[in-house]
């Protein structure tokens, strides 16, 4: 306690020196003292005014505003997370991608009418039809869904090659324009060498959840 | 306003007020020598040095600006006492018309004691450790004191030095009345230093020993040193030389044998500072034929413009304890001062700057008050944008990841590529399960061959399917062969076959 008095008293002393008179009256001292106080004491007042006032108005006009800030930055979050630019480009490749679906399930049947035309082309003989009472309904958030068609084949008549001639027409199915899954193929030969097929199809449709919901 | 000026006028309005204080106060006694009210001083120029020299009774004082002397003075009365002192420094003061507030004092007074003090040749630390407890015991024994050392020359391992003490008592009486002036004493010097001095630029030969006399008020200071060398010792003849030529003559010849037989150091030329040459005959004499005596005529004041040109910071200042501190505070407070101001223009630029970047941050936030709705449509349609991209992209996945590979065809291709000569197929069946993802397959067909090489051809075939792009794996239950009744019209063996398995598993 006797030391800390006694340097205060010494850093009294130096800051309130007047050269030449060690032993100068109290009140040239402090005249002595003002060019150091000033500034501390301004300093002092600065940080009182803007711990106790400024910084508190400041904080509390950001916070009136906090739930604008969060919209804007959300705004900024959502515009950064899908540029304009990738969600043109993401709606175009849909679309492209799509034309490989019927628009509707309506389409079947002249995609069934094609199929029948292409076998016809490859001397066979088929017939398609729509397998209905789908087991399973697609669901709500899907997109798209696959129409099942079975679908039966004989040899044309003067068919000499039904084996390559069948191998072909499958190939043309899972190249076609649209969407078509061969998912089931049954091949049999009776005793003579004859050649049935039976084959189940998937086609791809867009799901209109208009027409679902109805 | 400079610091100067800024002083100058403080103590300009404190002489004003002690004259007030003076002039109502006649009436009152004087109680002490020390209380004497000062006459009123202008104060102005600080830069301005007084130098005083006070030689056991004799008093001379000049004023110095940047080292060059403007007035000079000396007290035609003795000054013995520090009351004497005190009445004569204001005459002095009011001659020189001095205005500054610095002061140097070379002093010789009977209480101011020069002791030659031998130690060990000890580190320097060492040594002022030793001198420290020398100066105890003297304060034990007597009283407070300043003091200082100034070495000399080192004989037989011993080092020599001039112990120069002053009691602390006369210090502070003398710092009293020259405090009542505003007067500040930086330096306190004895005699001997501004004599080395001049005694370092006689002109002989580097290390000549020489002797050099002062005249020194009623005394005389005699030092005894080789030129650019160390000082040897000296002494003070407590007789004047104009008055006791012959007295000091004998003590000088003294001091020649001294040197002679302490030092082995024979001198032959006596250098004699005073302010005439009129003594040397006698003192010729007394010294001997074979001595050469050189007179430079000095006066007292001379010894004061020696002292102006040592530096303040000369090691035998009595005050040089004082002058570091001066010189610490001074930077302490410059630096606080310094810190201070630059704090504040700092704080004060980083305000105006926070304010600005506040300025801006509320026009900011005023222009989205105004758009609020704005930005609740817009981010609503964002919203709806990105998920119908999400949206988009994953029905994009679906498609492009989603389409079966020809598996049935490319399968059948396969199986009728490695299908063994004499084998055909009665069924073939291949089923994608959707919920598995697995293609399984079934085949049924004939070989016409023997058991064991159906088999071989069988298992062929099963083998070039695993190892096929299509990765065949089949099932261990299903049975591989199964004879059939042979047909009497055929002479050859038929084997049913039947696998099944899995292929593309992942």
């Amino acid at each position: 306690m006797k030391n800390n008095l006694k340097f205060l008293e010494g850093f009294w002393r130096i800051l309130t020196e007047v050269p030449g008179w060690p032993d100068a009256p109290r009140k040239l001292r402090i005249r002595r003292l003002i060019p150091i106080a000033v500034p501390l004491v301004a300093m002092a007042l600065l940080t009182l005014w803007n711990l106790a006032w400024n910084q508190p108005r400041i904080q509390a006009e950001r916070t009136a505003h906090q739930p604008l800030l969060a919209l804007e930055q959300e705004v900024a979050d959502l515009q950064l997370a899908v540029t304009d630019s990738r969600a043109t480009e993401v709606a175009t490749r849909a679309i492209e991608t799509g034309r490989i679906l019927l628009q509707e399930p309506k389409q079947l049947f002249p995609i069934l009418e094609t199929l029948k035309n292409n076998a016809r082309a490859n001397a066979w003989v088929a017939t398609f039809h729509q397998i209905t009472g789908s087991p399973t309904a697609p669901p709500i958030e899907a997109q798209m869904c696959f129409i099942p068609v079975r679908g039966k084949l004989a040899p044309a008549a003067g068919n000499t090659l039904p084996f390559p001639s069948l191998l072909a027409y499958l190939e043309q199915l899972s190249t076609a324009a649209k969407w078509i899954d061969l998912t089931r193929l049954t091949l049999r030969a009776d005793e003579q060498g004859r050649l049935s097929a039976e084959v189940n199809l998937r086609v791809a449709s867009r799901v209109s959840h208009e027409k679902t919901s109805e | 306003m400079s610091d100067q000026d800024e002083i100058a006028k403080m103590l300009a309005e404190a002489n004003a007020q002690t004259e007030a204080t003076s002039v109502a106060e006649t009436a009152e006694p004087t109680v002490a020598a020390t209380l004497r009210k000062p006459p009123p001083r202008l104060v102005g120029r600080n830069s301005d040095v007084l130098g005083v020299a006070w030689l056991n009774g004799a008093l001379h004082a000049a004023a110095f600006r940047r080292q060059k002397m403007t007035h000079s003075w000396s007290c035609e009365t003795t000054v013995q006492t520090v009351a004497d002192f005190e009445a004569v420094l204001d005459e002095a003061l009011s001659k020189l018309e001095f205005t500054g507030t610095e002061m140097f004092l070379v002093l010789e007074h009977e209480l101011f004691s020069h002791q030659t003090e031998n130690t060990p040749t000890f580190s320097e630390s060492a040594t002022r450790a030793y001198l420290k407890g020398r100066v105890q015991r003297y304060e034990q024994e007597h009283e407070r004191v300043l003091w200082v050392s100034q070495p000399t020359t080192v004989i037989k391992q011993e080092q020599s030095l001039i112990l120069h003490i002053l009691p602390n008592s006369l210090y502070d009486q003398l710092n009293r009345v020259l405090l009542t002036r505003h007067l500040d004493l930086t330096r306190i010097l004895p005699l001997v230093v501004p004599l080395q001095y001049e005694l370092n630029k006689i002109p002989s030969g580097k290390n000549t020993p020489v002797i050099v006399v002062a005249e020194m008020g009623a005394s005389t200071a005699v030092a005894v040193g080789r030129v650019g060398g160390p000082l040897l010792f000296s002494r003070t003849i407590l007789a004047d030389l104009s008055r006791e030529p012959a007295r000091v003559g004998v003590e000088i010849n003294r001091s020649l044998l001294y040197a002679k037989q302490q030092f082995d150091c024979a001198v032959d030329r006596i250098w004699l500072m005073a302010q005439s040459g009129q003594t040397s005959p006698e003192l010729h004499a007394k010294c001997g034929s074979t001595k050469k005596i050189t007179v430079l005529p000095t006066t007292p004041i001379d010894w004061l413009q020696t002292t102006i040109k040592i530096s303040p910071q000369h090691p035998v200042n009595l005050l040089s304890g004082y002058l570091k501190t001066k010189s610490r505070n001074r930077l302490v407070r410059g630096a606080l001062l310094a810190a201070g101001w630059l704090g504040l223009a700092l704080m004060i630029f980083t305000f105006m700057q926070d304010t600005d970047a506040w300025s801006s941050e509320k026009r900011r936030l005023a222009a989205l008050k105004d758009r609020a709705t704005s930005l609740r449509a817009t981010k609503e349609t964002l919203a709806l944008r990105n998920v119908n991209v999400e949206r988009e992209q994953a029905f994009i996945n679906e498609v492009e990841n989603g389409r079966l590979p020809a598996v049935p065809s490319r399968l059948l291709g396969f199986i009728a590529g490695v299908l063994p000569a004499g084998a055909r197929l009665t069924d073939f069946n291949v089923t994608w399960d959707a919920e598995t993802s697995v293609w399984s397959f079934r085949i049924d067909g004939m070989i016409e061959a023997d058991e064991e090489t159906a088999r071989e051809l069988i298992t062929g075939m099963q083998t070039q399917l695993a190892k096929s792009p299509l990765r065949a794996r089949f099932n261990e239950s299903a049975r591989l062969l199964v004879a059939m009744p042979v047909n009497p019209s055929n002479t050859g063996e038929v084997q049913r076959f039947n696998f099944e398995g899995v292929v593309l598993e992942k």
